[in-house]
């Protein structure tokens, strides 16, 4: 099925095109939202809710980027959000062991990485420290420009911009990255 | 400085993962949830539309009604005026 006879099946309601799209489209939307969350059940959770906006607005998509682009664009904005989800719940957590309230540590404790040894686990604490830090672009384009099969020219199809900016923040933002594990 | 350099080679290197088994399965289950809710939502919209008409309705003939009052106790007060100007005038002819 080419792209176009795709959109008009899923504009239509068929529920194979639509199971069609997610074969497709899956791998690539759980690999964006892992690099972005860095955890597997995260990113899993995050491609399911993708994927479930991508039936709810397919009506509302009027062609004006590939349908990949769109897509992964979904992805990278509701990874996002997710991001700033469990940032507020750590703010909670430190607020909550601030007032010893421990009802609070353990829920987040119990929402942390059981699959990662404790050296892994503290890189990826740092790593993910050092990432909240950079301004949003440069994260962005630094995380999409290292999912598998990406160039910098779909990333900045992906963010609505030209190349040489994408090559600017990806540069930028290595260079912040370093100097902030550095301190 | 080796602790950074591992750090950011850790990124470089992260692999892509395959979804678990279940991963099908449960997006299909929240679909159908979010089906759900989006159905009862629309119905949902539709009785607040249907609440929010009949409301305006009963304001608007509310309003009419009370105009419609006021206009005859106006035109009630304006005839006593008219009968006692009326009587007045009589009454000074004597």
């Amino acid at each position: 099925m080419t792209e176009p006879e795709l959109l008009a099946q899923l504009k239509a309601g068929n529920k194979t095109a639509f199971a069609e799209l997610v074969y497709e489209y899956q791998l690539k939307v759980i690999n964006i939202c892992y690099r972005f969350l860095l955890n597997k059940a995260d990113a899993e959770d995050i491609a399911q809710e993708v994927f479930i906006e991508v039936h709810q607005s397919i009506k509302q998509f009027r062609g004006d980027s590939a349908l990949s682009t769109w897509i992964y664009r979904i992805a990278t904005t509701k990874s996002l959000d997710e991001i700033k989800k469990q940032n507020r719940q750590k703010r909670i957590t430190s607020i909550g062991e601030l007032l010893g309230i421990e009802q609070i540590a353990n829920w987040v404790a119990a929402k942390e990485r059981p699959d990662k040894t404790l050296e892994e686990k503290e890189g990826l604490s740092l790593l993910m420290k050092a990432l909240n830090k950079l301004p949003e672009s440069q994260r962005i384009a630094l995380t999409l420009s290292k999912v598998e099969g990406y160039n910098n020219t779909k990333v900045a199809e992906i963010m609505e911009t030209t190349l040489t900016a994408v090559d600017s923040l990806i540069y930028r933002a290595k260079q912040n990255l370093k100097s902030f594990l550095i301190k | 400085m080796n602790k950074e350099k591992n750090i950011l080679e850790q990124f470089e290197s992260i692999s892509s993962i395959e979804p678990s088994a279940e991963w099908n399965d449960k997006l299909m289950q929240k679909l159908n949830r979010s089906q759900r809710t989006s159905g009862n939502s629309s119905s949902k919209k539709l009785v607040l539309f249907a609440t929010v008409v009949l409301l305006a309705v009963n304001l608007f003939s509310l309003s009419d009604k009370l105009k419609s009052d006021n206009e005859q106790q106006s035109r009630e007060k304006l005839k006593n005026i008219a009968n006692e100007f009326l009587i007045s005038t009589s009454s000074s002819k004597y």
